[in-house]
C-alpha cells in the first residue's frame, strides 16, 4: 500500500513538475501518463479486490466463463491502456473532456433554398445515431476535405446531407459550417465560417 | 465487498436493465435512413465491412426486428438463456457499431452497457423473473455473484479511468484555463440529442465559472476513487450522489445525457432489489448495505 501511494504521488509530482519544465517529449510523457493512470486505477481496482476469494469465483464459474471474463476485463484496460481509437469500439480510451482546450469547435449543417431562405438540419431527428454531434462531427471532416478537393467527399457530403434532410424539400444547396468557441461571450458565444457548400441538386 | 451476497435476483434485474436499455435503444434507430447513406460514410470500425454488406434496407430490417425480439425475450428471462442472448448481444452488438459507424468518433454513452450485454450471455441471468414457473436448477452462488461483481468493477474502473487521465494528462491547468465554459458554451451551441440550452447561462453570469470548475474538480477526484465504491458502503453513496449529480448536471450544462450509466448504477450500486414488489417473494440476498 505504502509503495504504491508513493507511486501515486511521485507520478504526480513528476507531471505538475512537467507543466513548467520540459522534462521528456511527446512520446515519453504519453507512456508516462499512461503507466500513472495503469498504476493508479490498477491499484484502487486491487484494493478493492484484495479480500475477494478468487480461487473460489474462478473455480464456481468454470474455465469458459472465466475466460470469458479475463478477456473482457483485459480488453477493457487494454484500450484504455494503448487507445486504439474508435476503430475498436467497445474497447476503447475514455478521454472526454480531460485535457485543457483553448478552442473547442463543431459543425453545423444549414440548408438554404432558392430564396436564400435558411433552416439549420437537425440531426437528432434523423435516428441514424444515438450521438447527431458525432454526425455533425463527421460531416464537417467530409466538408473539409470537400473544400481540400476532394471530389469523393463532395459526392458524400451530398448525399448524406440529401438523406438526412429527407430529400432536403426545396432547399437548393448546404453549407457546412465549422464554428469555434474560443473567447465566448453573451453576444458572440461562437465564430462560424463555411467550410464547404455543396448544391443538392446535382447528380 | 459489494454483491458478496447476491443472487439470481439480482443479476437477474441486471439482466433486464440491461436487455431493456438496448430494446430502447435499437427501437429508435432509423435502418432505413440509415441503409441510405453513402457506404463511404461507414468507416469507423473494424467491422465496417460487415456493417457495409449488412447496409441494405430489407437485411438491417431484419437484423434490427431480430435484435429487438431477442431483447424482449431476454428481458422476459427466456431459457436457455445462453441460446436466446448469445445470438442476441452480437446483434446488438452489430447495430451499435453500425450506429457509431457513421460518426466522428465513439460515444461513449452506450459503451458500459454493451459491455454488459456481451458479459451477460455467459451467465444464468434468467434464473429468476423469468417466464418460466419451472424453477432453475441449483447452482454455484458465484454464477451470479462473479458477473455482478464484473460488472461493477467495470463501471467503477471507466470513471476511475476518465478521472485519473484528466489528471494526468490534463494536470491542473485544464481547471484554470477556462476550458471548462469553453467546453459548456460549445456542447449547448451544437446540436445535442436532448436540446438543453441552459449552459449558456454561464455567459450571462461569468461567476458561474467558478461553481462549474469546483465541480468538476470533485467530480474527478471522486471519479478517480470509484473502485472503493466496491468496498465502502458509506463511500458509495458519496459516489452515486455525486456521479448521478454529474450526469444530470452535463444533461443541463452540456445537453450530454448518460442515461444508460444511471440506470446501471442504481441496479448494481443501490438495494433496489429490497424495494421491489416481488422482493416478498424471493429469499433475501441483497446486503450491499452491511457489506464491509
Amino acid at each position: 500500500m505504502r509503495t504504491w501511494l508513493l507511486g501515486v504521488a511521485v507520478l504526480f509530482a513528476v507531471r505538475l513538475v512537467g507543466d513548467f519544465v520540459p522534462l521528456m517529449d511527446a512520446t515519453g510523457w504519453l507512456w508516462t501518463t499512461r503507466m500513472a493512470e495503469l498504476w493508479l486505477v490498477g491499484g484502487l481496482v486491487a484494493v478493492a479486490w484484495r479480500d475477494m476469494p478468487l480461487a473460489d469465483m474462478a473455480a464456481g464459474i468454470g474455465r469458459m466463463r472465466l475466460g470469458a471474463v479475463i478477456f473482457l476485463l483485459a480488453a477493457t484496460t487494454a484500450g484504455q491502456f494503448v487507445g486504439p481509437g474508435s476503430s475498436a469500439y467497445p474497447f476503447v480510451h475514455w478521454d472526454m473532456y480531460t485535457a485543457g482546450a483553448s478552442q473547442v469547435s463543431y459543425g453545423e449543417v444549414w440548408l438554404v433554398d432558392e430564396a436564400e431562405e435558411r433552416r439549420r438540419l437537425l440531426l437528432a431527428g434523423s435516428d441514424v445515431t444515438t450521438e447527431p454531434r458525432a454526425l455533425s462531427g463527421r460531416l464537417l471532416q467530409e466538408a473539409e476535405a470537400a473544400a481540400a478537393g476532394d471530389d469523393t467527399a463532395i459526392r458524400v457530403l451530398r448525399e448524406s446531407i440529401r438523406v438526412l434532410a429527407d430529400g432536403a424539400g426545396s432547399a437548393g444547396r448546404a453549407e457546412v459550417l465549422r464554428c469555434v468557441v474560443d473567447e465566448p461571450t453573451a453576444a458572440q458565444p461562437s465564430r462560424c465560417d463555411v467550410v464547404a457548400t455543396v448544391a443538392l441538386g446535382e447528380p | 465487498m459489494i454483491h458478496r451476497h447476491s443472487g439470481a435476483l439480482h443479476l437477474a434485474i441486471l439482466r433486464a436493465a440491461v436487455f431493456g436499455i438496448w430494446f430502447g435503444i435499437l427501437f429508435d434507430f432509423d435502418t432505413q435512413t440509415y441503409s441510405q447513406l453513402p457506404p463511404e460514410l461507414i468507416d469507423l470500425h473494424v467491422l465496417s465491412g460487415v456493417i457495409r454488406a449488412l447496409a441494405t434496407p430489407a437485411l438491417l430490417t431484419v437484423v434490427k426486428a431480430a435484435a429487438l425480439v431477442g431483447c424482449l425475450l431476454c428481458v422476459l428471462g427466456v431459457r436457455p438463456f445462453p441460446a436466446v442472448a448469445g445470438p442476441t448481444s452480437l446483434l446488438v452488438f452489430t447495430l451499435d457499431v453500425a450506429m457509431k459507424s457513421v460518426g466522428s468518433y465513439a460515444n461513449h454513452a452506450q459503451t458500459l452497457v454493451l459491455l454488459l450485454v456481451l458479459l451477460l450471455p455467459f451467465f444464468p441471468a434468467a434464473d429468476a423473473l423469468s417466464v418460466h414457473r419451472r424453477p432453475a436448477p441449483e447452482r454455484s452462488p458465484w454464477l451470479y455473484r462473479v458477473p455482478l461483481v464484473v460488472a461493477a468493477t467495470i463501471v467503477v474502473a471507466s470513471y476511475s479511468f476518465i478521472g485519473a487521465r484528466r489528471l494526468f494528462v490534463g494536470g491542473v491547468s485544464v481547471y484554470a484555463d477556462g476550458s471548462m465554459v469553453r467546453w459548456v458554451v460549445a456542447r449547448t451551441l451544437e446540436e445535442g440529442a436532448h436540446h438543453s440550452s441552459v449552459g449558456l447561462g454561464v455567459l450571462d453570469h461569468p461567476w458561474l465559472a467558478v461553481p462549474l470548475v469546483l465541480g468538476m474538480l470533485v467530480t474527478t477526484v471522486v471519479e478517480i476513487l470509484s473502485p472503493l465504491a466496491l468496498v465502502k458502503p458509506r463511500f458509495r453513496w458519496v459516489w452515486l450522489a455525486v456521479i448521478a449529480g454529474f450526469h444530470l448536471s452535463t444533461l443541463f450544462l452540456m445537453d450530454i445525457f448518460f442515461w444508460e450509466n444511471l440506470v446501471l448504477l442504481a441496479v448494481l450500486f443501490t438495494p433496489l432489489a429490497d424495494r421491489l414488489p416481488w422482493r416478498t417473494r424471493t429469499p433475501k440476498t441483497w446486503l450491499v448495505a452491511s457489506s464491509p
